[in-house]
C-alpha cells in the first residue's frame, strides 16, 4: 500500500445519496455519525458534495425520476469508489416490489442494475452497528482498489 | 457570560465521567457495558436441521414474502433472503415444530449477494401411484403421528391403515382412489 492509498483507507470521506425510500435508513445512517455511534473514530468523514467522497451510501428502491441524478453522481465520484448499498429497498427493492405482483411503475430497479454496487447492508433498517461493519468492509474493499 | 461559561464546565466535567460513546464490535448487552445488543435482539436466521418439517408455515406468514419453497430433484429448499427480510419474527412465531429462530447476530453485510441466503434442505416422497415428487418425508410423519394422536383407542386401528395408504398419494390421485379407503363413506353404510 502506498502512501496516497494508506491516507484514503485511513480517513475516508462518504456521500450519502438518498434514492427514494421511506427514509428510515437515513435516520439510521444519520445516527452512525452522532456520537453514540460515532463511526468518526474510524475517520470516516459526511461530505456534501460526492466529488470528495470516496464511498458512497446509498439507500431507497431508486425510482424513475431519480436514476439519471444517481449516475451523475456516480460518475462525479472520483476513482477508486466503493458503492454501499444499505437496507433492504437499495438490495431489491423491498415492499416497493413483490415477485408475485404487477412490476412497479415508478422504480427503475434496485441500486445494483444501475451502478455496480460493493457492499451490501441487509436490514429493514439496519442497526447503526450493521452499518458500522458495512462500513469496516467497505474500507478493505477501498485498501484492494487502485 | 462567565456565569454561562462557569455552567458550561460544569457539565463537561459532568459528562466525562459517563461514556456516551458505545463499544464496537459489541457483545450482547449483560456482558458488555457499552453496548445496544440484547440476547433477544432479532438478527440473522437459523434452522434447526433436525426439526423442521419443511412445511411452509413460515413461507406464508412472512410479511415480506422472502421465505419460498424450491422443490427441484427431490429435494425441497426452504430459502431466505436476508436481503428483502425485516427481522419481523413472525416465521419464528408461527413455525409449529419451533425450528426456525432469530439469533442476535446482527453483523451481516457482505460483498456477495449470493451470500445472503440462509437455506434448508429436505428429501422429499413421490405419490405411490403417479410418481410426482410431492411431500417431505419428515412433514407425512408428523403429520400422521399428529393426527393417531388426538383420534380415540376404537378408532385408532383402523385409521391407521388407512392414513398411512392416503399420506402416500398426491392430492390429484386421493380424490381418484378413495374408494379403496377402509373407511370411505360409501363402506359404511
Ligand atoms: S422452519 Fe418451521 S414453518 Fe418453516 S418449513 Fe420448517 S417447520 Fe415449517
Ligand atoms: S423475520 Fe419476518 S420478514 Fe424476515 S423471514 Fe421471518 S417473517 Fe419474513
Amino acid at each position: 500500500m502506498n502512501l496516497k492509498q494508506k491516507a484514503r483507507v485511513y480517513s475516508p470521506w462518504v456521500f450519502h445519496a438518498h434514492a427514494g425510500g421511506c427514509n428510515n435508513c437515513d435516520i439510521e445512517i444519520a445516527a452512525v455519525f452522532s456520537p453514540r455511534f460515532d463511526v468518526e473514530r474510524m475517520g470516516v468523514k459526511l461530505k456534501n458534495n460526492p466529488r470528495h467522497a470516496d464511498i458512497l451510501l446509498v439507500t431507497g428502491p431508486v425510482p424513475k425520476q431519480v436514476e439519471p441524478a444517481l449516475k451523475r453522481i456516480y460518475n462525479q465520484t472520483p476513482n477508486p469508489k466503493v458503492v454501499v448499498a444499505i437496507g433492504g429497498c437499495a438490495i431489491d427493492c423491498g415492499p416497493y416490489n413483490y415477485d408475485d405482483a404487477p412490476e412497479n411503475y415508478a422504480l427503475a430497479g434496485p441500486v445494483n442494475k444501475i451502478i455496480p454496487v460493493d457492499v451490501y447492508v441487509p436490514g429493514c433498517p439496519p442497526r447503526p452497528e450493521a452499518i458500522i461493519h458495512g462500513l469496516a468492509l467497505a474500507l478493505e474493499c477501498l485498501a484492494l482498489k487502485k | 457570560m462567565v456565569n454561562g461559561m462557569a455552567m458550561l464546565i460544569k457539565e463537561l466535567l459532568k459528562n466525562i465521567k459517563q461514556c456516551i460513546t458505545i463499544d464496537y464490535p459489541a457483545g450482547t448487552w449483560p456482558g458488555k457495558k457499552y453496548s445496544q445488543i440484547v440476547p433477544y435482539g432479532r438478527g440473522m436466521h437459523e434452522f434447526d436441521e433436525e426439526k423442521c418439517i419443511g412445511c411452509g408455515a413460515c413461507a406464508s406468514m412472512c410479511s415480506s414474502k422472502t421465505i419460498k419453497l424450491i422443490d427441484e430433484e427431490g429435494k425441497r429448499t426452504v430459502s431466505i433472503y436476508l436481503g428483502r427480510c425485516i427481522f419481523c419474527g413472525k416465521c419464528q412465531d408461527i413455525c409449529p415444530e419451533e425450528a426456525l429462530k432469530l439469533t442476535p447476530k446482527y453483523e451481516l453485510a457482505n460483498i456477495n449477494e449470493e451470500k445472503l441466503y440462509v437455506k434448508n434442505s429436505l428429501n422429499m416422497v413421490k405419490c405411490e401411484s403417479c410418481e410426482k415428487f410431492i411431500f417431505t418425508e419428515k412433514q407425512i410423519n408428523t403429520v400422521k403421528n399428529k393426527v393417531l394422536e388426538n383420534l380415540k383407542p376404537e378408532t385408532k386401528e383402523k385409521m391407521k391403515l388407512d392414513i398411512e395408504k392416503y399420506l402416500k398419494l398426491c392430492p390429484d390421485c386421493r380424490k381418484i382412489l378413495s374408494f379403496k379407503l377402509e373407511t370411505h363413506p360409501r363402506k359404511l353404510y
